[in-house]
């Protein structure tokens, strides 16, 4: 091999000694935080910021159904039917598929023992993509613009900023898989992957089948240059069908992982049946596929109705998995344990209301009565209540509670001095009782078809549920941010073992361990074996 | 024939097909937009089929010719890819800068298509033709900077033998960019 091919890595590596005469200016920390690559880095500004954007979100979601529920008293007409549409957006978008992602970026690397994500570059361009994108999305949004804003200028800048969400989305999920698929270390095969960072895996493949599509919609509408009535009633429309099964499971797939994970480490037992298990998270994925059910039609196909009910299985089997390693362990009641069980809990309570949507078309076309519901465009009311529009909430509300659940499990590694442990089972309660609430009142309203005092009632719930989860979320950015600050107490991770299950970041803190780094140990062989036949 | 100090310590190599991987996830996302936008381009035709394209004609010239300079593209990329993996640095470089070239062609030639075809965007079709097609081009071209990047890193003697991945890279994207072509050729071009 020519002395050419010496890496330029190595020559600096070797003249190192003659740079110390000019030391290079320590970054401030926002310097730090804005050029960052670092995973951890990273992660925590998108944990915190989508943390912040899915209270923000609920908030609003909240005051429509409360709207609604007033007799619609409470907004203006338009502001409601603006806020009534933009929300899903903005608890999907800004709130929810961040809110998994910021926790993969920090998370994953540990679990795999990597010192790093790959492509850091891209993950940071995810997150500050996003972010802008979000900023963006929120002020169209109060400026009168986005899907059902009467500007046109700031409904096309909320449209487009969608599609910039979209695209940082994925960006960053691709280095997310990416991590998983070649980061891993010698020995650890893809069946012996931590759960949450296979999850993601699978996650990241689905959500790449899925929101292109999504972003195609988008592109053919900005092309067309549409108007603020074309936005409303036609773009909106053609992207709706992610806020509906199965394509809004995709959000959910990561919570399967959480919850299998939490277990094993607070129970300290390893889970039986671990293949079968990752089984069930790639059933899940696939079954949240959902760009072949965009139109109404395709959603009262006999697949269509297969997909709603089965998918249920994967998450309740998930959940049986979970208990059956927590009974044969010793049971530490951790509030990321109990957060992860309740998120699971809500999400199989979205899928029997996905169910009974399905279970409705059987037959001719109606087998029961049942009010779908839809986002906006439905008069002054902001949002038409029906069971779809419940098992959204639902889907959002175990996402929320779920990221919450891994935030307190994982605290004593997302912070350096670890997260209060009585915090995370204090917000457990509100958090279950807020998500309940929230999704559970459009459910009703669909299924039980009350008179119009029982549909304000339930919408009363379905508001005032939001706003507890809203508060929820805010309280454990509160705490995060104290954490992440240095306040508190710190915690000795040696001494918590149910918070440290499931990763590998010590692997990357050995000097022995990360001095084997060449990821060709037979070519290496094989080089210096030919350079000493040569000699 | 020790030209490297013992004591100097090799640096770590990049993970083990990572940009391979990379390239394949972000490529599958791709994959999805454009087929996304074909898929609509179709169903908006199914749905006007007696006025789709009634008022302009798309020639079979242009696109038979791209597809075939992009399938010759894959030849190239491919042997650049043979190449480097036996440290045939120039043809390596050969193959690339042919599939540069033909990459350059298909550009060429769709732009003269779009004035050939001279739809107007506020006509049904334009805006999703538009769409496919433009879609479709920039794909090729961002295929086409990503051959020039590692182009240029095999230049600077980053990829070798011993680390192909780059290229490898380079022409898993371009192969999967011809495929998407092939689809925009048959759903656009030939089914009109």
């Amino acid at each position: 091999m020519a002395m050419t091919e010496t890496r330029p890595e190595a020559a600096t590596h070797s003249s190192g000694a003659d740079q110390s005469a000019s030391p290079r200016t320590q970054p401030t920390p926002v310097e730090q935080v804005l050029g960052s690559g670092d995973h951890k880095i990273i992660g925590r500004v998108l944990i915190g910021a989508s943390l912040v954007f899915v209270a923000s979100s609920l908030l609003v979601a909240s005051l429509v159904n409360l709207h609604a529920a007033s007799g619609n008293d409470l907004l203006e007409a338009t502001v409601a039917n603006r806020f009534g549409i933009n929300s899903p957006i903005a608890l999907l978008l800004c709130g929810a598929l961040p809110l998994v992602l910021g926790l993969a970026f920090y998370l994953v690397p540990l679990q795999l023992g990597s010192p790093a994500l790959a492509f850091p570059r891209a993950a940071a361009l995810s997150l500050w993509g996003w972010l802008f994108g979000a900023v963006m999305f929120t002020v169209a949004l109060l400026a009168k613009g986005s899907y059902g804003g009467s500007s046109l200028k700031m409904s096309l800048l909320g449209h487009v900023s969608v599609g910039l969400l979209i695209v940082s989305l994925l960006v960053g999920v691709v280095s997310v898989m990416t991590t998983v698929v070649s980061h891993r270390p010698a020995g650890m095969t893809i069946s012996r992957v931590p759960f949450f960072s296979f999850s993601m895996l699978v996650t990241g493949a689905v959500w790449l089948a899925t929101l292109p599509v999504v972003l195609a919609s988008i592109t053919v509408w900005q092309i067309r240059h549409p108007g603020v009535g074309d936005l409303e009633l036609s773009a909106f429309p053609a992207i709706e069908w992610v806020f509906h099964q199965p394509a809004i499971y995709i959000a959910a797939i990561p919570l399967l992982g959480i919850i299998l994970d939490v277990a094993g480490a607070v129970s300290g037992q390893r889970q039986r049946l671990y293949t079968t298990s990752q089984g069930l998270i790639i059933a899940f994925g696939a079954l949240s596929f959902g760009p072949w059910a965009q139109s109404f039609e395709s959603r009262e196909t006999l697949l269509w109705v297969a997909s709603a009910v089965i998918i249920a299985l994967p998450a309740l089997a998930a959940l049986g998995g979970a208990v059956e390693t927590l009974r044969r362990g010793k049971l530490v009641v951790t509030g990321g344990l109990v957060l992860s069980v309740s998120a699971i809990l809500v999400l199989l309570l979205a899928t029997v209301a996905g169910a009974l949507q399905g279970l409705s078309t059987v037959g001719s076309g109606q087998g029961f009565d049942l009010v779908q519901g839809a986002f906006g465009s439905s008069g002054s009311e902001g949002v038409g209540p029906g069971v779809a529009t419940g098992q959204f909430y639902l889907v959002i509300a175990a996402v929320v509670i779920g990221a919450l659940g891994a935030v307190f499990h994982w605290g004593s590694r997302l912070v350096p001095v670890g997260l209060p442990k009585g915090a995370g089972l204090g917000l457990a309660p509100l958090a279950l009782v807020g998500g309940l609430a929230f999704g559970l009142g459009h459910v009703i309203v669909g299924i039980a078809l009350p008179d119009e005092s029982g549909v304000e009632a339930l919408l009363s719930v379905t508001g005032i549920g939001g706003i507890i989860l809203a508060v929820t979320a805010y309280a454990a950015f509160a705490v995060f941010v104290a954490g992440a600050a240095g306040k508190g107490a710190p915690v000795d991770n040696d001494a918590a073992p149910e918070s440290t299950g499931g990763t590998l970041e010590w692997a990357t803190q050995l000097a022995d361990v990360s001095t084997v780094e060449s990821e060709y140990p037979v070519q290496d062989l094989r080089d210096s074996t030919s350079t000493e036949g040569a000699n | 024939m020790a030209l490297v100090p013992a004591t100097l310590t090799a640096p770590p190599l990049p993970r083990r097909r990572q940009l391979l991987f990379g390239t394949t996830f972000a490529a599958a996302g791709v994959a999805m937009f454009q087929l996304a936008l074909v898929g609509m381009y179709l169903a908006e035709r199914a749905g006007h089929r007696n006025v789709w394209l009634t008022e302009n004609a798309i020639p079979l010239t242009q696109p038979n010719m791209q597809l075939g300079s992009l399938v010759l593209g894959s030849i190239f990329v491919q042997w650049a890819v043979w190449a480097i993996a036996r440290n045939e640095r120039g043809q390596a470089y050969l193959g690339l800068g042919l599939t540069l070239l033909m990459g350059a062609s298909v550009l060429n030639q769709t732009t003269f298509l779009w004035t050939t075809v001279a739809l107007r965007m506020d006509q049904l079709e334009g805006p999703l033709f538009y769409a496919v097609t433009g879609t479709n081009f920039a794909i090729i071209a961002a295929a086409m900077l990503f051959v020039l990047l590692m182009g240029i890193r095999t230049l600077g003697g980053q990829f070798s033998s011993r680390l192909p991945d780059g290229v490898s890279a380079a022409a898993l994207f371009w192969h999967v960019s011809v495929v998407l072509y092939s689809v925009v050729w048959l759903a656009v071009y030939i089914m009109k």
